[in-house]
């Protein structure tokens, strides 16, 4: 019986190969492993990614206070945007709405409410009231938000959105203050008009009969 | 080449054989070659016309393509495409020049395109094997060639290699040419830097030109000679790679020529942005993918390739693990740019799909080779006594027939059928439905805009919005649906609410269906666009046609339509406005005659009398309510609380102040009691309109007498009044919104190549002629003549 027929030597067909010292295999180790961690800890702590907007992508996009935004109009991917990123579940529509604004919050579960007034001219105290009891019903709690909007951003939007703030407390001169330049200079004689006499409403110092009495219904 | 790179490899100082070489029985090397490239002309060409189905870049590169083909204009907008170098795209314009496809329909040449990136493809394996052949260097002839024979034909089965060689992408160019600067610098290596740093600089410029991402990839040999310590051939390794990023300068020069440097460097900033992972916009790292899932839901198309990258991860782990040399430095400088760059992708760039397409060549290389020396390791320790093959050689046979049987399944799988949903959706909509049908699609609107020139097609996230707009036809995969480009209830929505009219195999999109969705004639949240004076209703096709309703010289129609109830009580117009004769101007409508009373405004016309004398057949075909003149206030015949909230326009069971009057003035008396009729409709007729309610609902409207005025004679309105108007242009989707018209052109950029490489080669050509005139030995002054 024969015994083994020992072959050539059977290498690896990858040439320059060799063992490391072990001290080295240990630090390399060591590296790779930090540079994972590492690159696990900028992942997780989402240092490279920009912070999320506080407002959504919109001309004349800006807080109104905490939960209620205004801007100019949405398109239907905007209003999706907002839904999902911005939690907003109801819409104001200042001055015309179209059809698909509309069938679009329908489809999207939002709640829209229309305030039909002239670019002109300041909402009514009812219209007010209505509102501040909308933004209530969907922000009392904290999950959902309000978007207002007009047909540019800059019209009875501006009003409307500072008679909420008026109403939700806010002196009268610090919701003149949050207005840049341009927006105050938009205000009208008539919605300048209508602050005055909502603030001087809220404040008691208006007549008992001033058109924005029923303000202090809802008026924190 | 192999030879000469083997010849290379012998000359280092590897330890010598020590016995003598076997004599083994191998075929040809040619044989091998042919044998690879057959496999992989097979599985990246088989059916490639109809199989994978198309995607937004593959349409709209190709579409560039063709524009540059045409008249040089590197576009398929209105503005250059800077997002990726032109290089790519002038070599598939030459292809389809070449093939006379340039104005070809856009699908045959995305199918003439996709032969060159395949045929790309094929020869990239190719340079794989070749790289395979110099890093196992210390393999017999007969191991060697079945190393590059098994590396070639996984490459040439793998799943995400075969999806984007298959497609008219970017990739397949951008590979071979990172592959080939790959073996110029292998072979280069050692050559002086008058040498090396023009050649590969040269490669490295013109796979910089192709696509930017491949940079990592034309990094290798500087990686290579810095694992080495060898600082001066890291510094020559460096300079070529910095002189073909000279040479990507063309890119930014020419869009300065277009006086466009501005828009470049906005584009290259976002470009940035996105492969650092600062701006997440596309891939599987955006926010809302799920990275895992997305991975687990490709699984099945995509295991070998998952599999290999694995292999080459361990490769990696392995090689940083031991002191490296020769071929396993440059593999293992291969694998750590390809994986660093695939490990920043995952963790924090942008991951697209298509980049691992650069990471697989090191990962099968690696693989295979680690494989080889896992299974030589386990040969050589079980030598002994038996003359059987070890069991390791068994288990690396087996994995490896494993592997390329299932990758093998998986190209049957997706590539023998037909997967060509896209290009039958396309001509489906071309030829079966009229030109003027707008649909929507779950996918990038682009997708179909350039194969369908002409057509309207939008994007549309809900299907409300769609219809508000008068689009009912519906492209929908349910592919598009998981990636959110809408809302989760689209599809249920629009499979509840329509009927599919076709529906295509696409293994690429899980199926596309088309799908119309009817509306109800009256439902005031469809087909109603606002136009200035007015609205425009959609009633005919998707977004056909229709009429406006406008308040303009004939009377305030759009208000006194408005002040009826609108489209829900009054429907939708079935002409525009018209004059007959001295009568006071009209339009007609679904449920009443409109006419503008003058200082009255606009208010329904009372035919309804007139048209039960007239036609009292029709009439009572269409189960309309007997006109009986009954007695008694209007409020007592206002017994259905429905039909009296519409007639009242005013909430059920409220009545206020001058209601009944306003009433009267909109739709005129009652002619009888509300009735219900055979039908289950219950009907009451007024003079100007007969008003409904179906016995399930607890809406009313005015039932449509508008046509059977018309058959009756009643109203005759002028052609010109029924003639269809073509609706407003729909809202542009985002992918179709423009800027100021910029200029196109890559004359200047291929003009300013051919002048750089006609530099490149002549400078040094007559630098060396130079050097040679100036060494020849002068002539002494015996030798002058006198």
């Amino acid at each position: 019986m024969t015994g083994p027929v020992p072959g050539p030597p059977v290498t690896a067909a990858l040439g320059g190969v060799e063992p490391l010292p072990h001290r080295q295999v240990v630090l390399r180790v060591v590296v790779v492993l930090v540079v994972l961690v590492l690159g696990l800890l900028v992942r997780f702590s989402g240092v490279l990614h920009k912070a999320d907007p506080a407002l959504p992508p919109l001309d004349g996009a800006a807080q109104v206070m905490p939960g209620v935004l205004r801007a100019g109009p949405a398109s239907e991917t905007e209003l999706m945007l907002m839904r999902d990123s911005f939690h907003v579940s109801g819409v104001v529509a200042i001055g015309d709405v179209t059809v698909e604004e509309r069938a679009v919050t329908k489809a999207l579960g939002m709640q829209l409410m229309t305030i039909e007034i002239a670019d002109v001219d300041a909402p009514s105290a009812q219209h007010v009231v209505e509102l501040v009891r909308f933004v209530r019903s969907n922000t009392e709690n904290g999950h959902g938000a309000v978007y207002l909007h007009d047909g540019d951003g800059s019209g009875p939007v501006l009003v409307t959105a500072a008679m909420v703030q008026l109403v939700e407390g806010m002196p009268l001169a610090d919701v003149l203050a949050r207005l840049t330049p341009q927006e105050r200079a938009a205000l009208g004689p008539a919605q300048n008009q209508a602050l005055q006499d909502a603030a001087a409403a809220l404040t008691g110092d208006g007549l008992p009969t001033g058109p924005y009495v029923a303000l202090r219904e809802v008026a924190r | 080449m192999i030879d000469a790179y083997r010849g290379q490899q012998l000359a280092m100082a590897q330890p010598a054989p020590t016995s003598p070489p076997q004599q083994s029985i191998a075929p040809p090397e040619y044989l091998v070659v042919l044998g690879a490239a057959l496999l992989a002309g097979v599985t990246m060409l088989w059916n490639i016309a109809h199989s994978p189905d198309t995607q937004y870049d593959e349409v709209v590169y190709t579409k560039a393509a063709q524009q540059v083909a045409q008249n040089w204009s590197l576009t398929w907008t209105n503005s250059p495409m800077f997002v990726h170098p032109p290089l790519s795209f002038l070599a598939q314009a030459g292809w389809l020049r070449l093939l006379g496809m340039a104005d070809a329909p856009l699908e045959h040449a995305i199918v003439a395109a996709r032969v060159l990136t395949a045929i790309a493809m094929i020869f990239a394996f190719l340079l794989v094997g070749l790289l395979a052949a110099h890093l196992a260097s210390k393999a017999d002839r007969r191991r060697g060639l079945i190393i590059v024979a098994v590396v070639m034909a996984v490459s040439a089965t793998d799943p995400v290699l075969l999806r984007y060689g298959r497609l008219a992408m970017i990739e397949p160019l951008a590979l071979i040419a990172a592959l080939l600067t790959l073996c110029l610098a292998m072979w280069l290596r050692d050559k002086p830097l008058l040498v090396y740093v023009p050649v590969v600089g040269l490669a490295t410029g013109l796979t910089l030109l192709t696509k930017e991402v491949s940079a990592f990839l034309v990094f290798t040999p500087v990686v290579y000679q810095l694992l080495g310590r060898d600082w001066r051939r890291a510094g020559v390794a460096f300079a070529g790679f910095a002189w073909g990023l000279v040479l990507w300068l063309l890119f930014p020069l020419w869009a300065a020529t277009l006086g466009l440097a501005q828009s470049f460097a906005s584009q290259k900033f976002s470009m940035f942005e996105r492969l650092t992972g600062l701006l997440q916009i596309t891939g599987w790292n955006r926010p809302g993918v799920s990275f895992l899932a997305a991975v687990g839901g490709n699984a099945a198309q995509y295991a070998t390739t998952y599999l290999m990258m694995l292999g080459g991860a361990v490769a990696l782990v392995w090689l940083v693990l031991k002191a490296t040399s020769g071929p396993a430095r440059w593999l293992l400088a291969w694998l750590l740019t390809s994986y660093a760059f695939a490990a920043y992708s995952v963790l924090l760039g942008t991951l697209n799909e298509q980049f691992f397409v650069y990471l697989m060549p090191a990962s099968i290389a690696g693989t295979v080779l680690m494989a080889d020396a896992l299974v030589s390791a386990r040969v050589r320790a079980a030598r002994g006594g038996s003359r059987r093959p070890p069991s390791a050689l068994l288990a690396a046979g087996a994995g490896l027939v494993l592997v390329l049987g299932f990758a093998t399944v998986g190209w049957a799988r997706y590539y023998l059928p037909d997967n060509d949903g896209i290009f039958k959706t396309a001509a489906f909509l071309r030829t079966e439905l009229p030109a003027c049908s707008a649909f929507t699609t779950t996918a990038e609107a682009s997708r179909f805009t350039n194969l369908l020139p002409g057509h309207v097609v939008r994007s549309f996230a809900t299907e409300g919005g769609a219809v508000s707009h008068g689009v009912h036809l519906f492209v929908m995969s349910d592919k598009d649906v998981l990636g959110g480009t809408v809302t989760a209830d689209f599809p249920s929505t629009v499979r509840s609410q329509g009927r599919m009219l076709a529906s295509f195999d696409s293994a690429t999109y899980r199926g596309i269906q088309l799908w119309q969705v009817p509306t109800d004639p009256y439902d005031p949240l469809a087909d109603v666009e606002t136009i200035p004076g007015g609205v425009f209703v959609t009633t005919t096709g998707s977004h056909c046609g229709g009429f406006p309703v406008l308040d303009g010289p004939q009377g305030s129609f759009s208000t006194g339509w408005d002040g009826l109830g609108g489209k829900a009580v009054v429907g939708p117009p079935l002409t525009t406005t018209f004059t007959t004769g001295t009568q006071p101007a009209s339009q007609l409508f679904r449920g009443a005659l409109l006419t503008n009373d003058g200082p009255a405004g606009v208010r329904a016309a009372q035919i309804v009398a007139a048209l039960a004398a007239t036609r009292p057949d029709s009439y009572q075909q269409a189960q309309f309510p007997p006109i009986t003149r009954p007695k008694g206030g209007v409020l007592a015949q206002l017994t259905d609380p429905a039909i009296a909230a519409a007639y009242l326009r005013a909430p059920a069971g409220s009545t206020p102040t001058d209601a009944v009057a306003q009433a009267r003035g909109r739709f005129g008396d009652p002619l009888g009691p509300a009735t219900q009729m055979p039908d289950g409709t219950v009907r009451q007729a007024f003079a100007g309109g007969v008003f409904e309610r179906p016995a399930s609902s607890d809406v009313a409207r005015l039932a449509p007498i508008g046509q059977l005025a018309i058959d009756a004679g009643l109203v005759t309105p002028p052609d010109s009044a029924g003639a269809l108007v073509v609706p407003p242009p729909l809202p542009l989707a985002d992918d179709d919104k423009r800027g100021p018209d910029q200029p196109t052109s890559v004359e200047p950029f291929v003009v300013s190549l051919l002048i750089g490489l006609a530099l490149y080669i002549g400078l040094p050509a007559i630098g060396y002629e130079l050097a040679t005139l100036s060494r020849r030995p002068r002539p002494t002054n015996r030798q002058r003549p006198s």
